[in-house]
C-alpha cells in the first residue's frame, strides 16, 4: 500500500499515457480544426511530461528538461502557423468543420 | 490553553448570540437567528471536527504520504481536464479545460523540481498558446451563439483506440523495471542556463531561427490577398491632398 504514495517514475509515465490517449481521442474524433489543434497540444504535453520525468528519475543530466523547453517553443511556433492556416481556411470556406471543408471527390 | 466544558459552552453561546445579532441586522427574525447561531453553527463545527478526526485516522492507517496526496491531486486535475477537452460539447469549454490541463502539467513539473520548465509552461503555453487558441475559437465561430458547437464523429472507435493506447502505455510503464535513482527535487534553472549555453547552444540558436520562420510564415498565410485588401481601402478625407 505504501508503494502507491511513494511517487516514482511509474506514476509519471501512467499520467503521461493517459494524457496521450486523451489527446489521441481528441485528434481522431473532433471535426473542428481548432479542437484538433487542442488535441495535438495535449499529445505534446504528454511527451514533454515524459521527458521531464525521465530526466529527473533516471541518471543522466538535464537533457530531458532542455528538450521540454524546446517542445514548448516548437508548440508555440506550430500553433501560430496552424491557426494562421485555420483563419485562411475560414475565410475561404466560411467554416472550419473538417467534414464540410473536404473537397475530395466522393 | 485548558478549556473546561463550561467555558466551551460559554464561547459557543456567545458566538451564537453574535450571529443572531448579525442576522437581525439583515432582517432575519430573532427566532431564526438564535436557531442558526445556537443550533446550526455548533452542529457544523462538530461535523467539521469529526471529519478532521476521521481523516487523520485514515491517513495514519493507510500510510498516506503528503507528497503522494499532492501528486494525486495534480494528476487528477490534469487527467479530468484532459477528459473535458476530449469530451466537451462546447468548444469554448474545451479551451478552458485545456487551460486546466496546462496548469496541472505545470504543477507536475514543479512537483518534480523542474522549475524553469514549469514556469516556461505557464508563461508560454498558458499566456501565449492558449490565448491564441481562444482567439481562433472566437474568430471562427459566431459569438452570438450561446452554445458553440463541437461535433465529434466515430466516438466508439476513437474511444476504443484511446483505451488500447492507454492500456499499452500503462502496462509497459508498470511492467518494466526502470533503472531509477533516488532523486531529490532540486531547482534546475542554473543548470538549464549552463546547458543552453554549453552543450545545447546550436539547438538554442536553431530554435530562434524556427521562431522567426513561424512568425513570417504566419503573417504571410493569414494576411488577405492583395485584391481583397484593395477592395476595402479606408476612405480618408485628406488622402487626396497627399498625393
Amino acid at each position: 500500500m505504501e508503494a502507491i504514495w511513494n511517487v516514482g517514475l511509474t506514476h509519471y509515465l501512467v499520467v503521461s499515457s493517459a494524457l496521450f490517449a486523451l489527446g489521441l481521442l481528441t485528434v481522431s474524433t473532433r471535426t473542428s480544426a481548432v479542437a484538433i489543434l487542442m488535441g495535438v497540444e495535449l499529445i505534446l504535453n504528454a511527451a514533454s511530461l515524459n521527458f521531464v520525468a525521465f530526466s529527473h528519475f533516471v541518471e543522466g543530466g538535464i537533457g530531458g528538461q532542455v528538450f521540454s523547453v524546446f517542445i514548448i517553443v516548437l508548440a508555440a511556433a506550430e500553433a501560430a502557423v496552424a491557426l494562421a492556416i485555420v483563419l485562411a481556411i475560414f475565410r475561404h470556406f466560411k467554416t472550419i468543420d473538417s467534414e464540410d471543408t473536404s473537397t475530395l471527390r466522393d | 490553553m485548558e478549556l473546561s466544558l463550561l467555558s466551551v459552552l460559554a464561547i459557543v453561546g456567545l458566538l451564537g448570540l453574535v450571529i443572531a445579532v448579525l442576522l437581525r441586522s439583515f432582517g432575519v427574525s430573532w427566532g431564526k437567528g438564535f436557531l442558526v447561531g445556537l443550533v446550526v453553527l455548533p452542529l457544523l463545527l462538530a461535523a467539521g471536527g469529526g471529519l478532521t478526526y476521521v481523516s487523520v485516522i485514515l491517513i495514519k492507517t493507510l500510510e498516506i504520504q503528503m507528497g503522494g496526496l499532492l501528486f494525486g491531486g495534480l494528476a487528477s486535475i490534469t487527467i479530468v481536464a484532459a477528459a473535458g477537452v476530449a469530451l466537451s460539447r462546447n468548444i469554448l469549454y474545451s479551451g478552458f479545460f485545456l487551460m486546466g490541463t496546462l496548469i496541472g502539467v505545470a504543477g507536475l513539473y514543479l512537483f518534480i523540481g523542474a522549475d524553469f520548465v514549469g514556469i516556461a509552461q505557464l508563461v508560454i503555453y498558458l499566456g501565449g498558446i492558449l490565448v491564441l487558441i481562444l482567439f481562433a475559437v472566437l474568430l471562427t465561430n459566431r459569438i452570438s451563439d450561446v452554445s458553440v458547437s463541437n461535433k465529434s464523429t466515430h466516438m466508439g472507435v476513437g474511444a476504443a483506440a484511446a483505451l488500447v493506447v492507454f492500456g499499452g502505455g500503462a502496462f509497459m510503464a508498470l511492467k518494466t523495471s526502470w533503472a531509477t535513482v533516488e532523486a531529490v527535487a532540486t531547482p534546475s534553472t542554473a543548470r538549464m542556463g549552463d546547458a543552453f549555453l554549453r552543450e545545447y547552444l546550436l539547438p538554442f540558436e536553431l530554435i530562434s531561427l524556427i521562431l522567426l520562420m513561424a512568425l513570417v510564415g504566419a503573417m504571410v498565410i493569414a494576411r488577405r490577398a492583395a485584391k481583397d485588401a484593395a477592395a476595402d481601402d479606408i476612405e480618408a478625407p485628406g488622402l487626396d491632398r497627399l498625393e
